[in-house]
C-alpha cells in the first residue's frame, strides 16, 4: 500500500455571498416559524421580509456567529408586535400551561406499528403554543436552549422545563397510541 | 454541564440499565422529534427580487439607507439570475482530481477488532444483477462565512456592490448550527448519502483561532473537517473501481456508543480526474438487531433525509481517480457494552455502492457487510483515532450536545497515534490548530 501525503493545501479565500446563502438557506424556514406565532402565512412572509432588511442595515460582522439566531430573535420580536397591535397577544407565565380546547376524540389505537410523521406533528399541534414554539426551535430549528433563551427571552431553566414538559407528554400520547 | 457531571452520569447509565434504557427512550423520542419536524413542509416562499416590495395594502416606513439598499438591490435582482456555483478548493493529491463533496453521509459504521488494530477493508463481493440505483439526496455546497469580507460598512452595500449573485433556486441546505440527531435505525434502517464532500470549513476554522477567535459554531461542519485529512486507505483490489474501509470501535466520547467509518477510495487511473465510476450512490442498511439508533457526525451540514429511497433516477455523481471519501457515525447499540467492555454487538450493517463503469456499462453494486465485535478505542487504528479526535474538535468548538466527555484536551490524546512523519505535516498542524484553540473554549 502506497500513499503518497501531499503537502497542506492552501485553501483560497472565501468567496462572498454570506447575504444571499443565508437568504435563500433561512427565509423558509424562519416564515414557518414566524407562521406559527402569528398563525398566517402572508403576515409571516412580511415578518420575514423585514427581518431581512434589517439584516441588512447591520455592520459587517455584527451578527457574526450568530446570524440564525439573529433573524430568529428578529422574527419573534417583530411577530409579537404584530400580535400585540392586532390584539390578538397571548402573554403566559414561565411555565403556565395553556388550556387548549380538544380538538376531538383522543387518537385511537388504529395506528399502525410504524409511526408516521403526520402523526408526530398532530400530537405536537395539541401543545400549548409555548411549548410548541420551544419544541420547533429545538427540534426543527435546532438552536440550543441558550439560544431558545435569548430568541424566547426565557431562562434557561425555563426552556428546560418547557422542553421537559413538552416531550413527557409527547412520549405518553405517543406511547397511548400504540396497539 | 462539567466533565465531572458528565462521567457521573455516564457512570451511572453503564451500572444501571433502567436509567440507560429512560435516556434512550427519551432519544428516540427526540430523534422522532427531529424526523417529523424535519418532514413538515417548509411554507412557499417569495422569490427575491419580490423580497424588498411591500406587502399589498402596507406602507412601509423605508429609512433612507434602506432606499438606497432597496434601489441597489432591484437593480442587482434584474440581471439574468444564474446558479451561484460555490468554487472549492482543489484537493491537492499526487493523482486526484478536485473534489466536489456534499457531505451527507447518515451512517457511518466502524468496527474495530478487539485484536491488534486492523481495518477491515472490503474486498468487492461479486457484482449482483443489474438493479435500480438509488438516488442520494442532495447536500449542500456550501462556503464558510469570509471571515475577510471586503470592507463595506454594512452588508446592504455589500450587496449593492455587485458582489453577490442571488440563485434562482437554491438546493443548497439550510445554513446554520444544524446538528444531526439520532434516528431511530427501527424506523429508519435505511440510508443514502453522497459520495461529495466540501473541505472549506477547515480553513475557516483556522483562520478564526490564529486570530485568537472561537470559531462560529455554524462554520464549524464536522464532515467538512473529517474529509480534509488523508487517511491509508489502500488501493482497490485489481479490477475493482474502488474500495472499502469499515472500522468500529467504542466512541471515545461516549464508550457505550459505536463509533463506525467508512471511506471509500477510487482506484488510481492513467490520468488525473479520470472517472472510475459514475452514477455512484452510497448506501447503508442498518440492522435494527443490532442498532437502537445512528447519527451522521457531519454536524453544520444541515439536516438530512433519513429516507433518501430510491427513486430510479441515477445520482450523477461520478468517483474519479484516487479520490475518497469519509465518513463516521455514531451508533447507540440495542445492547450496551458489559463492565469488561467486550461484547459482540453482531452485524451492525451493510455498506453498499451503487454504480456504473465508465462509458456504457450497466448498473452494478457492492456489498460490505460490517460486524461489530466490540472492540474498544484503546484498540482501533492510529487513523481511526484521529479522525475520531477530528469529529472530537468539531463537537467541542460547536458545543455540541452529543459530545459527551470530549474536551479539546482529550482531543489532542486522540490525535496522538495517528500523528508523526508518516503521516505528513497536515496532521502535525491540526495538533497545534487543537492547541491553540484550547484557550478559546472553555
Amino acid at each position: 500500500m502506497s500513499t503518497d501525503r501531499p503537502p497542506p493545501r492552501d485553501q483560497p479565500d472565501e468567496p462572498a455571498g454570506f447575504l444571499e446563502r443565508t437568504f435563500a438557506a433561512q427565509q423558509a424556514p424562519l416564515t414557518r416559524y414566524a407562521a406559527r406565532l402569528l398563525g398566517d402565512a402572508d403576515r409571516a412572509r412580511d415578518v420575514v421580509q423585514d427581518a431581512f432588511v434589517k439584516l441588512m442595515a447591520q455592520p459587517a460582522g455584527a451578527v457574526e456567529g450568530h446570524v440564525v439566531e439573529w433573524l430568529f430573535t428578529v422574527c419573534r420580536h417583530r411577530a409579537l408586535d404584530v400580535l400585540r397591535k392586532e390584539g390578538r397577544m397571548k402573554t403566559f407565565a414561565e411555565g403556565e400551561v395553556e388550556r387548549v380546547p380538544a380538538a376531538g376524540s383522543r387518537p385511537g389505537r388504529e395506528l399502525e406499528v410504524a409511526e408516521t410523521h403526520a402523526a408526530v406533528l398532530r400530537l405536537i399541534d395539541r401543545l400549548p403554543p409555548n411549548q410548541q414554539e420551544v419544541i420547533r426551535l429545538k427540534f426543527q430549528n435546532g438552536f440550543s436552549y441558550k439560544e431558545i433563551s435569548r430568541i424566547t427571552t426565557l431562562s434557561v431553566g425555563n426552556v428546560g422545563f418547557l422542553i421537559h414538559t413538552a416531550v413527557t407528554r409527547l412520549r405518553a400520547d405517543f406511547a397511548a397510541q400504540q396497539p | 454541564m462539567d466533565e465531572a457531571g458528565c462521567a457521573a452520569i455516564e457512570a451511572r447509565l453503564r451500572d444501571d440499565p433502567a436509567a440507560r434504557a429512560a435516556v434512550e427512550e427519551i432519544r428516540a423520542t427526540a430523534a422522532r422529534l427531529e424526523a417529523a419536524l424535519a418532514a413538515e413542509p417548509l411554507p412557499a416562499v417569495a422569490a427575491p427580487a419580490r423580497v424588498l416590495r411591500p406587502s399589498e395594502g402596507r406602507l412601509l416606513r423605508w429609512p433612507r439607507i434602506y432606499y438606497l439598499a432597496g434601489t441597489l438591490a432591484a437593480a442587482c435582482f434584474a440581471v439574468v439570475v444564474v446558479v451561484h456555483q460555490t468554487r472549492l478548493p482543489e484537493r491537492e493529491k499526487s493523482v486526484a482530481a478536485p473534489v466536489r463533496p456534499k457531505i451527507e453521509a447518515n451512517v457511518r459504521v466502524l468496527e474495530a477488532k478487539a485484536a491488534p488494530a486492523a481495518r477491515m477493508t472490503m474486498a468487492a463481493n461479486a457484482p449482483a444483477a443489474g438493479e435500480n440505483t438509488e438516488r442520494a439526496e442532495d447536500s449542500a455546497h456550501r462556503n464558510a462565512v469570509n471571515q475577510n469580507a471586503p470592507e463595506a460598512k454594512t452588508m446592504a452595500s455589500q450587496l449593492a456592490a455587485g458582489s453577490m449573485a442571488m440563485a434562482s433556486t437554491p438546493k443548497h441546505r439550510p445554513m446554520g448550527d444544524q446538528t444531526m440527531a439520532f434516528v431511530r435505525a427501527a424506523d429508519h434502517p435505511r440510508a443514502a448519502f453522497s459520495i461529495e464532500v466540501d473541505t472549506s470549513s477547515y480553513a475557516t476554522v483556522r483562520e478564526s483561532i490564529a486570530h485568537g477567535k472561537r470559531p462560529a459554531g455554524e462554520t464549524v461542519r464536522i464532515g467538512e473537517l473529517l474529509n480534509t485529512f488523508h487517511y491509508g486507505y489502500p488501493p482497490p483490489s485489481a479490477g475493482e473501481a474502488f474500495a472499502a474501509s469499515l472500522e468500529v470501535a467504542a466512541a471515545p466520547w461516549a464508550p457505550e456508543h459505536r463509533l463506525v467509518w467508512i471511506g471509500l477510495n477510487a482506484r488510481v487511473a492513467g490520468e488525473p480526474g479520470a472517472t472510475v465510476a459514475r452514477d455512484v450512490q452510497l448506501q447503508v442498511a442498518f440492522n435494527p438487531a443490532h442498532v437502537a439508533t445512528y447519527r451522521l457526525i457531519a454536524d453544520g451540514d444541515g439536516r438530512l433525509s433519513m429516507n433518501a429511497m430510491a427513486d430510479g433516477r441515477d445520482s450523477g455523481d461520478e468517483f474519479t481517480s484516487g479520490e475518497t471519501v469519509t465518513v463516521l457515525y455514531e451508533i447507540v447499540p440495542v445492547r450496551a457494552m458489559t463492565p469488561a467492555g467486550e461484547a459482540e454487538h453482531g452485524q451492525l450493517l451493510t455498506f453498499r455502492v451503487n454504480y456504473r463503469e465508465p462509458g456504457a456499462g450497466g448498473p452494478q453494486h457492492r456489498e460490505f457487510p460490517l460486524p461489530d465485535r466490540g472492540g474498544s478505542f484503546a484498540a482501533a487504528s492510529a487513523d481511526f483515532k484521529f479522525a475520531a479526535a477530528v469529529a472530537g474538535f468539531g463537537m467541542v468548538l460547536r458545543d455540541s450536545p452529543f459530545k459527551g466527555t470530549a474536551t479539546l484536551a482529550k482531543v489532542e490524546d486522540w490525535t496522538l497515534p495517528g500523528v508523526g512523519a508518516e503521516f505528513g505535516d497536515e496532521r502535525e498542524a491540526f495538533v497545534a490548530l487543537v492547541r491553540r484553540a484550547q484557550p478559546l473554549v472553555p
